[in-house]
């Protein structure tokens, strides 16, 4: 006895639908490049190395998490480090700590491969994760970057999030 | 088996063979054989016959061909050899020869003549006995299986399983002291002899012996004493201990000692409490049955016992009549289910919504919207959804599929990654007629989990009922073996998924009935136009009509041929129990060999089926009446005729690569088209699935309506009122299915129909004997309204009823119609729509 409420775990290809409909259902207006979700499972050997998981609420998959390793600086968007490319917990479960776990499971990945910032992009008009992101010690960078989100209703700017890890 | 192995290495052939006189030679021919040498076998014979041909050469190649897969040749030479003898007259080793021959093409009747020819002809191999038994019973001739039986235990006594053989054949035949003497005989021979490794055989055969004295003892008290005795002696010995305790339980109960049962059975429910079987022999032995008070006691009781178990907690429910106490009762049983998230909680409360319709769900209703309202969807969410799912099922039970909708969505809104809302959503689609929204909501849950093969057959059902064979097949196929083929039909015939196989052949059915509608309003558009694009089109209907009707007849067929092979399954039964030493498992099989065409998978294809054939007999009887109407549509340019055949054949060969479902070599017909061109469907349906089912039904269970109109068409009329009269004694002489098959016949007795002139007079005085309120002299009276006869007699709102009016076109068309609708108009929304699209 003496589960733990919430659980994390591996995306496998089978289950990729759903961190596929979590994230889709967190951030509806959010449009996902074509292949988004599908380069976690690639077809070819690629070399781009992910970390995704699921969050299991009493063993119903209600969060997600994907975040990309750039070993190396690509242009002034991405610079080297990881980069939490999304993060949805479903609405009615958000109280229940699982974003927390998430950036935690995050920081260890980070330790795990020598680097030392975690990185976020979030639309500058989403205040709320903004901050949420600030309280667990992420600091923004001054310069909104130009249009980098895809919605429904055409392009965001986004606001850069940095963490440092020792 | 006779077919011995191993035996001697011949490897000289037909070299040494020289010198030798001919009957040696086929000796040798006869030992290639049984050492599988087939090939070598068939060169010795060819080399004998060259001098002589006998029988017993053509009827050794014929099995040495049948081995090496050439099964027509193989035919051939056992039909030559067969000529060749007068009668059965000839060698033992001959007929012995075409026994097994007959045995391997499953002519289990002819190869037990052969067998009995073998021993009649002077055969001393008493082997042969066993193999006679085993088909002997394979054909339900127990008498003879028996008599064989008593033979070769006579010449091997030596062996347990010959005693058991026989001691089973006793039994069936109704010897049952006889039976019980064999078995007690053996056991005496066997005393103190038994090893470690025959305590299971030992076992069986001695609770065999109780069931047959058991069942011997009738209610004659002194016997069933001694049936009581005689299990207290063998329980150390006896391994199912329930199946004892079972058996001592209902001695108690013939005898009348039911505080002794009572015992019994209260040692049964500790064994095992969440039989529910045990709780209500209990309450028989206790004598409560009619006493709520003292059951309520009991069971309460008893729930302190076994407070885990769901039976002490549910049997309750189902006969407590004070409504605050049920609502009460009620509130234990559900809430922590739902609480907990048991997501079969309402298939759990399910039966009571059947038996006690009028109070269950209405209680259950408020318990379950209260329950509801305390839970915070943020910090109870596990009750919060499964609530919200129970209430979902609860209304789609009540058909309010508004309501049911509303709570699946509230479910779905809350958590959208539970797959059983996406499964739930679809079924109330479904209910409301929206097919090809309940497959993509089903596909939709499907994505999110790929591994689950439970929603993966869902989501492929609900394809074929919304016609979507292609994709249905698509994601059936990814579960399958698909080794050499497109996709995973063929493996679904190999494993015998039938529920796939039957739903694949009515989604064709119902796609041949669209294809052949539309063909009709488009051939009527273009009468007299000649636009190229509809004739190529009409080309192309006419082509998925003939493909959906053949596929479907096919399919319908697949599920036949399964059943015949599980009847066929049984043949090593025969000895292999025996072998085993398992005789109650084999009188269990033998049951249930007895029912096995009464299965509702088996009649529902044969329904589907004689939709099929049905139609065709009365198409060809349509056009027996006007045979020039068709060929009315000119050739086209030749040129361009050529061009869209090939397309079409291009076509052809594609869908023949989807459609395959056996392997090439062993089934010509992928389309079914042969299926479809025959000169007799009722016969072919007959052989096929009518005359099994009917061997096998039980008159409750028969489908009086099927039997009526397959005699009907047959012309046996006398069949026809049989049909009718145990279809009343069912339902009632107002019912409308007997009021429809009534003036149905009375029609058929009219001069002008074709019926045999002797079957209408049987008919005829059938109806007055029995029936004389029905109003027979107006047979012959064109001006009589039957119709409107039917509608004010009978119970005429009956689809059935209706229905049959409509097959036999001897109505107005429009007016039964116009009766259909108002009858379905009540319906739910799924069979109006199978109405309307496939059955007007």
């Amino acid at each position: 006895m003496g589960r733990k409420l919430v659980n994390l775990d591996n995306v496998y290809a089978n289950n990729l639908g759903m961190l596929k409909k979590i994230c889709e259902i967190d951030n509806p207006s959010i449009v996902y490049q074509s292949n988004f979700f599908e380069e976690l499972f690639p077809k070819d050997t690629k070399k781009d190395t992910f970390f995704a998981q699921l969050a299991y609420y009493s063993e119903i998959p209600v969060g997600a998490i994907k975040s990309k390793l750039y070993p190396k600086k690509k242009g002034d968007i991405y610079p080297k480090g990881v980069h939490i490319e999304v993060m949805a917990v479903l609405d009615q479960y958000k109280d229940n700590g699982i974003e927390d776990e998430f950036l935690q499971y995050v920081s260890e990945q980070c330790k795990n491969h020598h680097q030392h910032n975690i990185y976020v992009h979030v639309p500058v008009s989403n205040e709320n994760t903004i901050s949420w992101y600030k309280d667990h010690g992420f600091e923004a960078e001054e310069q909104p970057l130009k249009e980098i989100f895809t919605t429904k209703e055409g392009s965001v700017d986004g606001i850069l999030l940095k963490k440092h890890i020792e | 088996m006779s077919r011995r192995r191993g035996g001697a290495k011949p490897k000289q052939v037909a070299k040494a063979a020289a010198g030798k006189d001919h009957h040696t030679q086929f000796l040798e021919a006869l030992k290639l054989y049984e050492g599988k040498q087939y090939k070598k076998s068939i060169k010795l014979l060819d080399t004998l016959m060259k001098k002589h041909v006998t029988p017993d050469c053509l009827a050794l190649k014929g099995l040495d061909s049948y081995f090496l897969g050439e099964k027509t040749e193989a035919a051939d030479f056992v039909k030559q050899a067969i000529s060749k003898i007068e009668g059965t007259k000839a060698s033992a080793i001959c007929c012995h020869v075409l026994g097994i021959y007959m045995r391997s093409v499953k002519s289990y009747a002819d190869s037990i003549k052969w067998f009995q020819a073998s021993l009649d002809n002077g055969s001393t191999n008493k082997q042969i006995y066993r193999d006679l038994a085993t088909l002997q019973s394979q054909i339900g001739d127990f008498k003879a299986a028996l008599a064989s039986r008593k033979k070769y235990w006579e010449s091997f006594v030596g062996y347990r399983a010959n005693w058991t053989a026989l001691a089973i054949a006793q039994d069936i035949n109704g010897e049952r002291q006889q039976a019980i003497n064999t078995l007690s005989q053996f056991e005496k021979l066997a005393e103190g002899k038994i090893s470690e490794a025959e305590m299971y055989e030992h076992n069986e055969c001695l609770i065999y012996k109780n069931d047959i004295m058991y069942r011997n003892a009738g209610d004659n008290g002194e016997k069933l004493e001694k049936v009581l005795h005689h299990l207290d002696t063998i329980e150390p010995k006896v391994f199912d201990k329930f199946g004892l305790l079972e058996r001592k339980a209902s001695i108690f109960m013939k005898l009348g000692k039911v505080k002794e049962a009572s015992l019994v059975y209260r040692t049964l429910i500790k064994r095992n409490p969440d039989n529910f079987k045990y709780y209500k022999l209990l309450e028989v032995s206790l004598g409560v049955t009619t006493n709520n008070k003292l059951r309520k006691v009991l069971y309460e009781k008893l729930a302190t016992f076994y407070p885990r178990c769901e039976a002490p907690k549910f049997i309750p429910l189902t006969f407590i009549h004070d409504e605050t106490e049920l609502s009460k009762k009620l509130s234990e049983y559900i809430l922590p289910q739902l609480k907990r998230g048991v997501p079969a909680t309402f298939s759990n409360v399910k039966p009571l919504y059947l038996k006690r319709r009028n109070i269950i769900p209405k209680l259950v209703e408020k318990i379950v919207i209260d329950y509801l309202s305390e839970q915070d969807s943020k910090k109870q969410p596990i009750p919060y959804i499964w609530s919200c799912y129970y209430l979902s099922q609860h209304y789609l039970n009540l058909r309010d599929y508004q309501k049911a909708h509303e709570y699946v969505e509230k479910a779905i809104g809350h958590t959208p990654t539970m797959v059983e809302f996406y499964l739930l959503k679809a079924r109330i689609l479904k209910h409301t007629g929206e097919l090809d929204k309940a497959a993509a909501i089903l596909e939709e849950g499907r994505n999110l989990d790929l591994q689950d093969r439970f929603i993966n057959c869902k989501s492929v059902k609900y394809y074929l009922r919304a016609n979507q064979v292609d994709k249905a097949v698509e994601v059936a196929s990814l579960f399958t073996k698909n080794d050499d083929s497109v996709n995973g039909v063929k493996d679904l015939h190999l494993v015998e998924a039938s529920w796939f196989i039957s739903e694949q052949a009515e989604a064709y059915h119902r796609m041949h009935i669209s294809a052949q509608k539309k063909l009709e309003e488009l051939r009527a558009e273009t009468t007299d136009s000649e636009d190229e694009n509809k004739s190529s089109e009409i080309k192309e209907l006419e082509w998925s009509m003939e493909k959906y009707e053949g596929l479907s007849l096919k399919r319908f067929h697949a599920i036949s041929k399964f059943y015949k092979q599980f009847e066929d399954d049984q043949l090593d039964f025969h000895s292999y129990c025996m072998r085993k030493g398992t005789p109650r498992a084999y009188m269990e099989m033998l049951a249930w060999g007895n029912k096995l065409y009464t299965q509702p998978m088996y009649v529902r294809a044969m329904n589907g089926a004689a939709k099929i054939y049905f139609k065709m007999y009365d198409n060809s009887l349509k056009r027996k009446q006007d045979s020039d109407g068709s060929s009315k549509f000119a050739e086209g340019d030749k040129k361009k005729a050529k061009k869209e055949a090939s397309s079409l054949t291009k076509r052809k060969n594609e869908d023949r690569k989807k459609a395959i479902a056996y392997p090439e070599s062993e089934d010509k017909d992928v389309f079914g088209d042969e299926l479809l061109n025959t000169k007799e469907p009722l016969k072919i349906f007959d052989s096929n699935f009518y005359a099994d089912y009917n061997k096998q039904v039980q008159d409750y269970e028969r489908n009086n309506i099927l039997d009526f109109e397959f005699q009907y068409r047959n012309g046996k009329l006398a069949l026809c009122l049989g049909a009718l009269s145990k279809y009343e004694k069912k339902n009632g002489q107002k019912s409308g299915v007997f009021g429809a098959m009534a003036i149905i016949l009375i029609l058929a007795t009219r001069e002008s129909s074709t019926c045999d002139l002797i079957a209408k007079k049987v008919a005829t005085k059938g109806l007055e004997a029995d029936y004389s309120f029905l109003p027979l002299n107006e047979v012959e009276n064109d001006s009589f309204d039957w119709l409107n006869y039917f509608k004010e007699n009978f119970h005429s709102k009956d689809l059935n009823a209706l229905l049959l009016l409509k097959q036999t076109s001897l109505f107005d068309e429009d007016k039964v119609k116009e009766l259909i609708l108002d009858t379905i108009s009540q319906d739910e929304p799924l069979l109006q729509n199978y109405v309307l699209q496939y059955v007007l």
